[in-house]
């Protein structure tokens, strides 16, 4: 399914890559919350129905269970940036936090495609990038931008790529919805730096691989001496 | 004149008998019959295989059968996947660089020899081999081959690609107190230092052989498991949960790849069976099966015994003519060939490396 992109992106709104920059090692924590949550998923599935497809609703609510408990406990809250995020406690396990400014919601949608509003008023002034206000501690903060993003089971209840998006409009239908942009945020093994080189220098080598010439007359004798 | 030459230099030129007959003219019998030394050939016969090998007719004259080089490890190593022709040309190679070790051995000192042999199980062997090498139970290895190295263990880089042979080893020398490992050209990512692994596993408790090639490879298996990822330090350091990118750091912190990660933890019982399916599932479905992300840029460790007892011993840059004359008339562009991807400068040699085309099943 086609998803309508809206251009150019209005100057208030961030492109792709500064909302990467924002968001910090979020994305990274994400991978790992939202693998946990798709092998507790899985886990689930082998345990009760082994060999089984789960309903989709049911699959869905686990992994937004588990999610939920990863990101509260180990994740984006357990880590050094709490000053800067809020947890959202949402109806139906649905994951939203604010970080940097950005509003982000955790959206199920295969293969970067985004799902409709449905009758929710809510989601839909997210969609159409209606700020909202919230309190760090005591300090009020304004979102400036509203951030999606998309997760899918692959076919063996592995987590499919994540995409980040920037919705334009929202519609009730997939097909009636509108982003600026949406791109696939790349796993954190896809772009770790390689490890420098093994060092070679004072290795020892020039101790150890010497011309007989060299060899001192005590060096020898004491060679001989040990056999 | 030996027989055993002629075969060598053949081998080493990579053709069959009826290729060499189909090329010289040669027959094929009379090939056969020269290399096991039941004819003498006539000059012409002899020049005829020079011009085709090579090989200066001074080699093929040789009295001296070429140095005796155990096949080792390579009677094990992926043998339904390596042809007998790249496996002859492998072993061959092998066997002329250490002929080569051998001219230039009386000129240096002796390298003491530090690994043991041993029949302990490969958990206790490789903690043994941890202390031998100068590592203690709980530290990383950076960098093995060096460390190997200076055990006294002579490494050689063939400049060969063969897929499905990364290296093997073998114990060679009059006395069979020389440990040499061969590691085969064009591997990526940590597939070097695991093959480095397996290979001293080979060398300290499987020489002789004393089981069958399926417990061997498993014991190589566990070995490198000890060595790399040490049960202590990985039950302390691997937190749960498990997934694929928890464990990631833990691939370049160790140098090992994710999977043998993910083997070594399922091993330790840190996962269940079921876990290391799904994660292996996951591995395949982003195609990291046969190449892991950035295996294309981690650097691979080069050995350095080598190229310090060439440089000793024949000059930087290297003297070609002598070390021509001392290993019997080798042609100068396979020397080259095969001490190309020695580090020092030598601005006039050609840096080749031979590669066998992947096979189609």
């Amino acid at each position: 399914m086609t998803q309508k992109y809206l251009l150019p992106l209005p100057q208030d709104l961030p492109d792709f890559q500064s909302a990467l920059t924002d968001l910090e090692r979020v994305p990274d924590i994400l991978y790992r919350g939202l693998e946990y949550a798709a092998y507790k998923t899985s886990s689930y599935r082998d345990a009760e129905f082994p060999k089984k497809w789960l309903d989709a609703c049911l699959s869905a609510a686990i992994f937004r269970a588990n999610a939920i408990e990863f990101l509260r406990k180990e994740g984006i809250d357990a880590g050094p940036d709490g000053p800067k995020w809020l947890f959202n406690r949402l109806p139906f396990l649905g994951i939203s936090f604010y970080y940097n400014r950005l509003h982000l919601r955790i959206l199920k949608g295969p293969s970067g495609t985004l799902p409709g509003c449905g009758i929710s008023r809510r989601r839909k002034k997210f969609y159409n990038q209606l700020p909202s206000n919230y309190l760090i501690g005591n300090a009020p903060m304004r979102t400036k931008a509203n951030l999606i993003v998309l997760w899918d089971f692959d076919s063996a209840y592995a987590l499919a790529q994540l995409w980040l998006a920037l919705p334009a409009n929202g519609g009730s239908r997939p097909q009636d919805v509108s982003v600026y942009w949406c791109d696939p945020l790349v796993h954190p093994a896809e772009k770790t730096a390689p490890p420098p080189l093994p060092t070679t220098k004072d290795d020892g080598m020039d101790e150890l691989v010497r011309p007989r010439k060299q060899v001192t007359k005590d060096e020898d004798m004491g060679q001989s001496g040990a056999r | 004149m030996h027989g055993e030459r002629i075969r060598q230099a053949r081998e080493l030129s990579g053709f069959t008998q009826t290729e060499l007959f189909q090329r010289s003219g040669v027959g094929q019998s009379a090939i056969a019959q020269i290399e096991s030394n039941a004819y003498v050939p006539s000059d012409p016969v002899l020049e005829a295989i020079a011009l085709q090998t090579g090989f200066d007719i001074g080699f093929l004259k040789q009295e001296k059968p070429p140095a005796e080089f155990p096949i080792g490890s390579f009677l094990y190593r992926s043998q339904a996947k390596v042809s007998p022709k790249e496996k002859a040309k492998t072993h061959r190679m092998a066997q002329l660089m250490f002929e080569i070790v051998l001219a230039m051995r009386p000129k240096l000192k002796e390298i003491p020899v530090l690994i043991p042999r041993t029949s302990e199980s490969p958990e206790v062997a490789a903690q043994i081999a941890r202390t031998s090498l100068g590592f203690s139970p709980e530290s990383q290895i950076p960098n093995l081959l060096g460390a190997i190295e200076r055990a006294g263990v002579l490494v050689l880089k063939l400049p060969i690609e063969i897929e499905g042979l990364d290296g093997f080893s073998s114990w060679v020398g009059i006395n069979n107190d020389i440990p040499i490992i061969c590691l085969l050209a064009g591997k990526k990512g940590y597939r070097q230092r695991f093959t480095l692994g397996e290979e001293l596993c080979h060398l300290i408790k499987h020489s002789p052989l004393r089981c069958t090639v399926v417990e061997a490879d498993d014991e190589a298996h566990r070995f490198v498991g000890e060595l790399l990822l040490p049960e202590e330090v990985i039950r302390a350091e691997i937190s749960q949960p498990i997934t694929i990118s928890s464990l990631w750091p833990q691939r370049a912190r160790y140098g090992v790849s994710l999977q043998f990660l993910l083997h070594r933890v399922l091993d330790l019982g840190l996962i269940t069976a079921n876990q290391y399916k799904y994660l292996m599932v996951q591995i395949s479905s982003r195609g990291w099966r046969k190449e892991e992300p950035g295996d294309a840029e981690i650097p691979q460790e080069q050995p350095r015994m080598f190229p310090k007892m060439v440089e000793i011993v024949y000059g930087n840059p290297i003297d070609w003519q002598q070390l021509k004359r001392d290993t019997g008339g080798v042609p100068t562009p396979l020397l080259k060939t095969l001490l190309g991807k020695i580090s020092f400068d030598d601005p006039g040699s050609d840096h080749k490396v031979l590669s066998f085309q992947k096979r189609v099943a």
